[in-house]
């Protein structure tokens, strides 16, 4: 009897022991990091056809498939009045039109430019990458 | 909200189960004193080391308890308790924010197939942050389980090798007896009790 229960309590301590192992697996970004930022962001703007030229430089242009132009009236990009472009190119220029983002009625507005790659590869799907770290501006007169 | 009360009521059962069980099994064999007519006697409930250690491998304490080591059968009794709650309460929370984690997880890897890397950034430092809790909280789950585990085995030791047998125990009993004076109703009639064991 003291036999049986005693393998009994083994039993328990080790099913206890395994039932308690470590199972969750820490996250890993490494899938992500591969991405890289676009640096040197340029706005400038023309007068007469009421756009805006983006250009900007990008060092590793692998997986990019096409970039985000993110448009906004705030210092604080995200929490302005926000617009995003898909350049559907990869090409590192892009021709904003202004009218699209403020109306015919407002006489000036500085406007925030920055640029993110879109990536696709084995691990990522049409992945928006990191902004550049420095958007530029561009004052923008309608009249 | 729900969800939660539920939980609760769980834990709460849970703790009655590991209280309550031993403590029926307490009750039984506690030490009685019996007055029968003219022939009264003491008569002391004591088990053998046998049963004693029976009792320690079915519970921690209860086997010290019934053979007159009260104290320490109540510190047997109260550090497993108390080893066996922590783990369960860790293993409880270690299971429950683990599903989250791991359903998250998932979300964090979707990212991948049109997500962003602002997105990506947040949801990895959330995750990273998590993961440093479960680990935390699987530590504290297995060091309350080792503690029972040692509770445990220590306390099946010394019911072997440190428990006095029933023979020992009444020798003790006998060197260290007093006469004991206690007032009695006999046969309807009140009187005084003079006892003392041989």
């Amino acid at each position: 009897m003291k036999i049986k229960l005693l393998f009994m309590a083994l039993i328990l301590l080790i099913v206890l022991a395994l039932g308690c192992s470590k199972d969750h697996e820490p996250p890993t970004f490494s899938k992500y990091s591969v991405t890289s930022k676009p640096t040197g962001v340029v706005a400038t703007y023309n007068l007469e056809a009421k756009t805006v030229g983006v250009a900007w430089d990008m060092s590793n242009t692998t997986g990019v498939v096409d970039y985000y132009v993110t448009v906004s009236d705030s210092s604080d990009i995200d929490f302005g009045n926000l617009i995003l472009k898909s350049t559907n190119s990869i090409d590192k220029s892009y021709s904003f039109d202004v009218l699209e983002y403020v109306s015919k009625e407002t006489e000036s507005v500085i406007l925030y430019f920055t640029v993110s790659a879109v990536y696709k590869n084995e691990d990522l799907t049409f992945f928006v990458g990191p902004r550049a770290d420095v958007p530029d501006t561009a004052l923008v007169k309608i009249d | 909200m729900l969800i939660y009360k539920e939980e609760y009521r769980l834990k709460i059962l849970r703790a009655m189960v590991i209280m309550g069980l031993p403590l029926i099994l307490l009750t039984k064999p506690i030490g009685v004193v019996f007055a029968q007519d003219e022939e009264s006697f003491v008569q002391r409930s004591m088990i053998s080391r046998s049963d004693a250690v029976v009792l320690s491998i079915m519970y921690p304490g209860l086997g010290q308890m019934t053979s007159e080591q009260t104290y320490k059968g109540l510190s047997f009794f109260l550090a497993e308790t108390v080893s066996l709650i922590l783990t369960i309460n860790a293993h409880e929370n270690y299971e429950t924010k683990k599903k989250v984690y791991n359903k998250d997880t998932i979300e964090f890897e979707n990212l991948a197939n049109r997500g962003n890397y602002i997105d990506a950034v947040r949801q990895f430092e959330d995750l990273k942050d998590r993961s440093n809790e479960l680990d935390d909280l699987n530590t504290i789950r297995n060091t309350a389980l080792i503690l029972a585990g040692a509770v445990y085995v220590y306390n099946i030791v010394d019911a072997v090798f440190f428990t006095p047998s029933l023979s020992e125990s009444r020798r003790a009993d006998i060197n260290n007896s007093k006469i004991v004076v206690n007032s009695t109703i006999i046969d309807r009639t009140p009187g005084i009790l003079l006892s003392k064991s041989f």
